[in-house]
């Protein structure tokens, strides 16, 4: 046992878990008050990614994922405090835009709006003090095949390029190998596979930027991190894909989370994110949540909008209108007019992939919402139109967990033969994982044509828009009812305009949360297609990096 | 298509210029490549001063910063202006001497505010600065910052609605020159009468120049940017390092943005980021204000500045150019500041070939002619 500080009162956490996963366990669910409006701000995920900050003095904003407890921290939370009834009063003035109306653009209306937005814009404060002043020193690695990702494809991948006699360097962010399936038993087998064949895997090790002249990564010791630079020949992107947020009202309260991020609460940590939860979605992944989460004794309805096949499990085909409750998720309303009681919802309507790195590496994105929206094009061993680049797994849009395997073999095969190294044919992995595959066809011909854009289904995404609190954009407030605005009186529909005048995806998540639904939204209700609403510029890092940690790179 | 006058780059140069055409009753078009602002508008760190070392400069921005302020009234867009100000911290005796003379012979002429601060004064004024080395500072409070798109924005829909065509992905692969005359341009492969064409295509100019004979001595240089994670606002000057030449400030949504001059690359090389440039910046930061160690850093990107010999822009024409070729480039960095007098004395000379006293110095023959203006001052 650890003991905390939270607003100056003592609360008992359990050592060595991490800041966000105890507070949650201790009833904390609000880390702030949201950028703009004031609304309670709590864990959406779990995850080394995660953009959620917890305050803890002689820091400043730390990860609440990444940071463990231990003794003697002491942490300030809060939400909008006494300023949000009047902050909710006033909102219907504080739309997008809103500064450019007569009153606030005049030089005295802008003149107190500023000094009042300084004061109420809900951020962390600069701390006066931090706790250390010397840059942690870096460490260098060199490889030929570098895997960025340690879930079923990225082990498979590189478990087959370690085969060739490359030296093989895996990366990972989580502590735990597995990726989603982290709570799989073969996944442990595939971990020792890989240490079998002299694959070198770094653990809470995240590969944090490609950049123009090196890869970048850092291993997380929140609050510290070592940074490292890394060499490598080639590279296997095989970052996974990751659930968004679907589009309901209040769909911003804390109980909403990412699904994987519900199961790791149970499965990882022993804590329970609910005593009832319902999980949206209509595909298998969002079965399976809702088993794995029932199975741990959470009474679990699984709302989803489709055909699905769930035995056993409590399902009720309807979308969801909104979340009910003011500080935390208390229950759904239904479009069939129903409200279903629960105290957390997990969020599985669609696993979109991580585009982070191979957008920045330049890799040409299409779109595909049945492979989860944008998708890196790449062809059938995972070649992409950027040399050495190789993409494998669910970050390419492969879901099918057989076709998965063969074509992330593929994928390590070619990339350590691309490093020099004679390996087998992969061609007949490839043959293996075409016989099983439905959707891969797309991509790879997408990926020889250059273009790929395939929209037919929301996939439950939107789920309720017409809300006037559904949120695109947790991190800076920016809701359904804002871009509607600005598609509709700006007739704009271009994501990288839409951003500057909103800041949508400019917050946090850097679009990790927001991208996807923002984008099929546009594409709704501007008419055009979501290739051309386009993704807003993917910029490095991929998640935000320590200033220390950087610095440490300069000697 | 045909028009009077053609504006090739939708930046904030060129809009402004196409506003204040508009404005005269021109019939016009602009035509950008991507889409408004793209270039090196929207990545620049959009702020303004007007502490510059040549009197020309000096004069020039003050301008430049009364129409900045006042342009809400004119495009009905808030560009959120903040006179936060610039604060040019100094390691150096000789700096701090070549601050006091340009101040009092120059700055405070002109009616620029501006004032050096004792070490001690500075670590009351900002008591988050380490000022291991520091003697002393100083601070200029006419200085500040817009919201660089809402400048653009404000320009492009004020031009349109004062009668103005902006296309956007209307990429513009030559000027059609006709005996001693431009004849138009070609957009997309189609052909657009004009018997006026502006160049403001910032780092790009040269590239559209050439087609009707034209080089201006400038080149691209890439400067790295990023911002970190948003906090309260606190940091309200610019901050520029002397010794290191950096600088970092906080945007009007909190994230806190700066620079620093490293590595020099130049050309038009990929606009992507270097882990050297941002673990240089990283360090800078931190060693400035070490409590940011652990402050975030979200997002990166690039810009080209487009410099000139004397860091100054080019504005007009050579009268050994075709006729009816303008240009509005060269700002090495300073486009954005100056933009909104910049398009102002450039649509009078296009419309009314008035030549603005101002407007002088900035003409294209100054570099034949030796009379380069001598600028030093570039921050970034």
């Amino acid at each position: 046992m650890a003991s905390i500080k939270v607003n100056d009162k003592p609360l008992n956490v359990k050592d060595g878990l991490p800041l966000g996963v105890s507070l949650y366990e201790a009833g904390i669910y609000s880390y702030e008050g949201s950028f703009k409006l004031g609304r309670p701000r709590g864990p959406m995920s779990f995850e080394w990614w995660s953009p959620e900050r917890v305050y803890v003095e002689g820091y400043g904003p730390v990860s609440h994922s990444l940071m463990k407890c231990s003794d003697g921290l002491k942490i300030r939370v809060g939400s909008g405090g006494i300023k949000r009834p009047f902050i909710e009063a006033v909102s219907p003035f504080l739309k997008a835009g809103f500064q450019h109306g007569y009153f606030f653009r005049s030089k005295i209306g802008w003149k107190i709006t500023w000094s009042f937005m300084k004061r109420t814009l809900s951020h962390p404060e600069i701390p006066d003090k931090v706790e250390r002043k010397d840059l942690p020193n870096p460490m260098e690695v060199e490889t030929d095949v570098l895997v960025v990702g340690g879930g079923i494809s990225g082990l498979s991948a590189a478990i087959s390029a370690g085969k060739t006699g490359a030296k093989v360097v895996l990366l990972d962010g989580n502590e735990e190998i597995g990726g989603h399936l982290f709570y799989d038993e073969r996944l442990r087998n595939l971990e020792k596979e890989a240490e079998k064949f002299g694959v070198k895997i770094m653990r809470g090790t995240a590969l944090a930027a490609a950049f123009e002249d090196a890869f970048f990564a850092t291993q997380f010791r929140e609050p510290d991190a070592t940074p490292i630079l890394i060499r490598a020949k080639s590279i296997v992107i095989a970052t996974g894909a990751r659930e968004v947020l679907s589009v309901f009202g209040n769909n911003d309260l804390p109980g909403v989370m990412l699904g994987t991020s519900a199961l790791k609460l149970v499965k990882l940590y022993g804590v329970k994110p609910g005593r009832r939860g319902i999980v949206m979605g209509s595909n298998k992944w969002a079965v399976e949540i809702a088993r794995l989460l029932s199975s741990s004794g959470i009474d679990i309805t699984l709302v989803h909008d489709k055909e699905v096949n769930a035995e056993g499990i409590k399902t009720v085909k309807a979308r969801v209108l909104e979340a009910l409750g003011r500080e935390k998720v208390r229950g759904v309303k239904l479009d069939d007019g129903s409200t279903l009681e629960a105290d957390f919802i997990a969020l599985a309507n669609v696993r979109a992939p991580s585009i982070e790195i191979a957008a920045q590496l330049g890799v040409k994105i299409g779109f595909h919402m049945k492979l989860g929206g944008f998708v890196p094009l790449h062809g059938w061993a995972g070649e992409t139109s950027v040399n050495g680049v190789f993409i494998a797994g669910e970050a390419g849009g492969v879901d099918e967990e057989e076709a998965l395997i063969h074509f992330s073999r593929a994928a390590g095969i070619s990339a350590a033969k691309h490093a020099g190294f004679s390996a087998p044919d992969a061609e007949e992995e490839i043959a293996e994982g075409r016989r099983v595959s439905k959707n891969m066809e797309d991509v790879v011909e997408g990926y020889k044509k250059g273009e790929l854009c395939v929209f037919d289904d929301d996939l439950g995404l939107l789920q309720n828009p017409d809300h006037n609190r559904s949120f695109l954009c947790p991190c800076l407030d920016v809701t359904t009812s804002d871009v509607k605005r600005i598609v509709k009186e700006l007739g704009w529909t271009k994501m990288e305009k839409i951003k500057r005048y909103s800041g949508l995806g400019t917050g946090r998540c850097q679009g990790k949360y927001c991208l996807l639904s923002s984008v099929i939204y546009v594409s709704k209700i501007g008419k055009v297609r979501p290739v051309d609403v386009g993704t807003f510029r993917i910029r490095p890092p991929s998640v935000p990096i320590q200033l220390g940690v950087l610095g440490g790179m300069d000697r | 298509m045909k028009y009077d006058v053609v504006v090739i780059g939708g930046g904030v140069v060129g809009l402004a210029t196409a506003y204040h055409l508009a404005k005269k009753g021109i019939k016009g078009a602009v035509f950008e490549k991507g889409y408004v602002g793209c270039g090196s508008t929207t990545r620049s760190a959009s702020r303004f001063r007007v502490h510059f070392w040549s009197e020309e400069n000096t004069r020039f921005a003050i301008e430049s910063r009364k129409r900045m302020l006042s342009l809400a009234k004119m495009t009905k867009w808030n560009p959120l202006p903040i006179t936060g100000g610039y604060l040019w911290v100094i390691y150096d005796e000789d700096v701090m001497r070549a601050y006091k003379t340009n101040n009092d012979t120059l700055w405070s002429k002109l009616g620029v505010a501006g004032r050096l601060m004792e070490r001690e004064e500075v670590k009351e004024m900002y008591p988050y600065l380490n000022l291991e080395g520091v003697i002393g500072a100083f601070y200029g409070p006419q200085d500040g910052q817009v919201h660089h798109d809402f400048v653009t924005y404000g320009y492009c829909s004020a031009a349109m609605r004062n009668g103005f065509e902006v296309y956007e992905g209307a990429d513009v692969q030559s000027i059609m020159v006709s005996g001693s005359s431009v004849a138009g341009v070609s957009v997309n492969g189609k052909v657009v009468e004009a018997k006026r064409v502006v160049v403001c295509a910032g780092a790009w100019s040269n590239n559209i120049l050439s087609s009707a004979g034209v080089q201006l001595p400038m080149v691209p240089e890439r400067k790295e940017l990023c911002v970190t994670e948003p906090f309260k606002r606190r940091i309200e000057p610019l901050i520029i390092n002397t010794k290191r030449n950096f600088y970092v400030g906080q945007s009007i949504r909190g994230e806190i943005m700066g620079s620093v001059e490293y590595p020099e690359v130049r050309g038009f090389v990929e606009l992507r980021n270097t882990l050297k440039w941002a673990a240089r910046f990283s360090r800078a930061l931190v060693e400035m204000i070490p409590s940011l160690r652990y402050a975030r850093m979200m997002r990166m990107w690039s810009g080209y500045y487009e410099v000139t010999p004397d860091h100054s822009h080019i504005l007009g024409r050579d009268p050994d150019w075709p006729d009816g070729l303008y240009v509005g480039t060269g700002f090495s960095g300073h486009g954005f500041m100056m933009a909104p007098f910049a398009g102002e004395v450039l649509a009078d000379y296009v419309a009314e070939d008035r030549v603005h006293p101002l407007m002088k110095p900035y003409l294209p023959t100054r570099f034949k002619e030796g009379r380069e203006i001598k600028e030093t001052m570039v921050i970034g």
